[in-house]
């Protein structure tokens, strides 16, 4: 391995949670520097998604675009990751400008990496530049070296893989002898050949005596790495893990630890059971209410759906009786995987892996092809992960192309093939031609936005009708906002979800909100005010977990046994006390609730200035498809006429409706674009923004943003203020 | 009169009482509370307690009277990851 550049270092001790350091790596100078974190940027920053924001506002401009020198790659875990006496806290965040959006984006994903990165040191990792030859950066705590190697080069096989890359790297760092005291993350082929690349976390796992990984699903930070000619980080440390935050009162996080982990051993076998079943569990749920994005979000059901139902995963595949945690002290343990399953399919048939997953998200991204075969499901998984691809904006971007088949907007000729719904082949065929950048797999590697445009040309060449009348038909069910594809749920009955959906900075992900069931099953959110307070709450409760480094599903997807009787059970505000409990014992705060989301509101708005710096912020980036808000054709109306008849006359106030279906197909789309409408007026007004969507200001200056930069970036789109007190 | 009813049992659910669907004879006059009471004796092992009630997907009270073929499940609490 040719050494490009070598710095010898001593790792910072932590203390409180945090090592005041982080790593700056720039590949096209192969300079590597540490940079001290002082004290307010800390407290204004907090770590995670904070730290990687506060670094790409300051860093890259209006100008940068995600294949730019100038974008970082930020890998951050948080003060609150990285300890095992409380669950879930192995997560850390992957910041970046999105090939998919072009404005910042994060995505967060759990292991070994985070902890043994700052084990050697580092709060954060910034990598900036584009190297010539593909590199490494191998961080080694133990020996305080961080090194710049020329990425060592492996069989054909190995080296279109992000697993089998990963795996072959440790191996050969190690000496063949990989152990949990080394970790890494990779991008595989697929990340190079597409805008929704995906960056993998691996760790060993002793239980199962092999390489596990995490993914860093959403908006193409694996692309950002593989364009920056990056193949891999390596942390090693061999400190110890227990006590290695050095919280301020080891008591006190004990405790808080103790309690969360009663709650979710009392409580996750009587309620989802995630520590058996994992998230696939959620298939039968969504397919139940109508939520599973079967066809392109068409349908929210299907009667193949018991198939991938979570009982034939556990049956099958998954092994049973064994901790599945991410993370060292997890008892949620949701990390599902399966052993020897032998892959049918594509360039490695026949080959026999281990399989971590699926998530709910990916077996819900097959179906959204019509496809209800669970053997497919573990192996589009697999590949996926493998060649370093999102499972979400895949299965999303194929299916938009299967009903572009669909509604004749595609033709045979076009793609080289039938592109039919339900039709394992295809599908198959499609995800290995969008990984290897082949064929008709390069529309499909663009992602919906830009799948959607090229379409709209061919059509209109080939028929004479103007391309933007092609888009207005293709814009209702090209199921993205800002660039990004929906993740896996049907939003049209709950407008809640609409606005967790379209608000969303990063794009339609629910790690910003996911209301559905408070809001279309509990009706819990009856009024434009409810879902506002509900719309701007639980984002930055969400925002805060992405900043210290933790999982939020222990919180979530746990209610407490006493959260039923306070007045916002969906809140789970019980178990959320831990969480502030646990925050002020690592860093000896003394933070209450209100404080912490005051704390996130601050990184949520610094996200929206840089969505605004992008042009990704106004009101028509919060827009979100018909397809979204309800059935976009009549088609879908038909599927659940009934239903779509009630709600017509108890909106309308009603005994008879229009007896043309397409009538009572345009007056329930107008009733729903109307309450989108109003509901963006009524979020604007509670999130502190103009009726354009625009950050006000005073909301600005009130959170101690107000730099040059957004002062000038608020002028620039016309907000008048007096003069005001510049923040650093 | 009586009527027959469907309870659906959903997920992990099903671990305990080893069938999707439990089509149960009530009198027309039922409400929620005794199909609850039904399945609480035949499945004892059922965790219900803090579980929501719906009735054809909709969220529902104990009070609430049913319907012939009304589908009723047991819902617990899903956050959204």
């Amino acid at each position: 391995m040719e050494i490009i550049n070598f710095t010898a270092y001593k790792p910072a001790a932590i203390r409180g949670g945090y090592t005041d350091k982080i790593l700056r790596v720039d590949l096209s100078s192969a300079a590597i520097s540490i940079d001290t974190v002082d004290q307010e940027f800390k407290e204004k920053f907090v770590g995670g998604r904070g730290y990687a924001l506060k670094l790409i506002w300051d860093g890259t401009s209006a100008e940068t675009q995600s294949d730019s020198p100038e974008n970082i790659l930020v890998l951050s875990g948080g003060p609150l990751c990285s300890e095992p006496r409380f669950p879930g806290t192995g997560k850390f965040i992957v910041g970046t400008i999105s090939p998919l959006t072009e404005t910042f984006v994060d995505s967060n994903v759990g292991g070994h990496f985070a902890p043994l990165m700052k084990l050697c040191g580092f709060d954060a990792i910034a990598i900036t530049g584009v190297s010539h030859k593909d590199v490494v950066v191998a961080i080694d705590g133990d020996k305080g070296s961080i090194e710049i190697i020329e990425a060592p080069q492996f069989d054909q096989e190995t080296e279109l893989g992000a697993l089998s890359y990963g795996e072959a790297l440790l191996n050969l760092i190690t000496e063949g002898q990989i152990h949990e005291n080394i970790a890494a993350v990779t991008a595989g082929v697929g990340a190079l050949n597409t805008r929704f690349g995906i960056i993998n976390s691996l760790y060993f796992d002793p239980r199962r005596k092999r390489l596990r990984a995490k993914q860093a699903g959403r908006g193409g930070t694996g692309t950002v790495m593989r364009q920056k000619g990056l193949r891999g980080v390596v942390v090693k440390s061999a400190l110890p893990r227990i006590g290695a935050n050095n919280p301020v009162d080891p008591k006190g996080v004990k405790e808080a630890g103790s309690k969360l982990k009663r709650v979710i051993s009392q409580m996750d076998p009587k309620q989802l059971r995630l520590s058996s079943w994992g998230t696939p569990v959620l298939v039968e749920y969504m397919d139940r209410y109508h939520l599973l994005p079967v066809q392109n979000y068409q349908y929210g059901q299907h009667p193949d759906s018991p198939k991938v139902f979570a009982d034939v995963f556990l049956e099958k595949y998954f092994t049973k009786r064994l901790p599945d945690g991410c993370y060292l002290g997890c008892n949620l343990a949701c990390a599902k995987g399966a052993e020897d399953v032998q892959l049918t399919r594509g360039p490695m048939a026949g080959k026999t892996v281990g399989i971590d997953g699926p998530e709910y998200e990916s077996a819900a991204a097959v179906t959204s092809m019509g496809v209800f075969d669970p053997q497919f499901v573990m192996e589009y998984n697999w590949y996926c992960d493998n060649y370093g691809l999102d499972t979400i904006s895949m299965g999303v971007t194929a299916s938009f192309l299967m009903e572009c088949y669909q509604r004749g907007f595609l033709t045979e000729e076009e793609v080289g093939y039938r592109l039919e719904w339900g039709n394992v082949k295809i599908a198959d065929r499609l995800l290995h031609e969008t990984a290897q950048g082949k064929g008709f797999g390069r529309v499909c590697g663009q992602g919906v936005r830009r799948a959607k445009e090229w379409v709209a040309k061919q059509y209109s060449i080939r028929t004479g009708r103007p391309v933007d009348s092609v888009m207005a038909e293709l814009n209702k069910f090209a199921m993205e906002v800002k660039g990004l594809e929906f993740s896996m749920y049907i939003p049209k009955e709950s407008l809640a979800q609409q606005g967790g959906y379209g608000f969303a900075l990063k794009g339609p992900q629910h790690d910003e909100a996911w209301l559905i069931f408070i809001d279309q099953i509990h009706n819990e959110l009856p009024t434009f005010e409810t879902k506002a307070e509900a719309l701007k709450w639980f984002p930055l409760v969400r925002t805060w977990f992405n900043a210290v480094g933790l999982c939020k599903l222990p919180w979530i997807d746990v209610r407490h046994p006493e959260a039923a009787s306070t007045e916002d059970p969906s809140k789970n505000h019980p178990s959320l006390s831990y969480y502030v409990d646990y925050m002020n014992a690592t860093t000896g705060s003394q933070k209450t609730m209100e404080d912490l989301l005051e704390d996130s509101e601050r990184l949520y708005m610094l996200q929206k200035l840089i969505n605004l710096r992008h042009g990704k912020g106004t009101r028509e980036h919060d827009q979100i498809p018909e397809r979204a808000m309800g059935p976009a054709f009549p088609n879908e109306y038909q599927a659940r006429e009934e239903y779509y008849d009630q709600w017509l006359k108890e909106q309308l106030g009603l005994h008879e409706l229009p007896a043309a279906l397409e009538e009572r197909h345009r007056l329930l789309m107008q009733l729903r674009q109307k309450a989108y409408s109003k509901l963006c007026d009524v979020v604007y007004e509670e999130k502190g923004y103009s009726l354009d969507g625009i950050p006000l200001p005073e909301t600005v200056e009130k959170l101690r943003l107000l730099d040059r930069q957004a002062l000038d970036l608020l002028q620039g789109h016309g907000m008048e203020f007096m003069k005001r007190a510049l923040s650093n | 009169m009586a009527m027959v009813v469907s309870v659906m049992f959903l997920g992990a659910q099903r671990s305990v009482t080893k069938k999707r669907e439990l089509r149960i004879s009530v009198s027309d006059q039922a409400c929620v509370s005794e199909v609850v009471e039904y399945v609480r004796r035949e499945f004892p092992q059922l965790p219900l307690k803090d579980i929501l009630v719906t009735v054809n997907e909709k969220i529902t009270s104990f009070s609430q009277p049913l319907n012939p073929n009304d589908k009723v499940t047991f819902l617990p609490h899903i956050g959204g990851g």
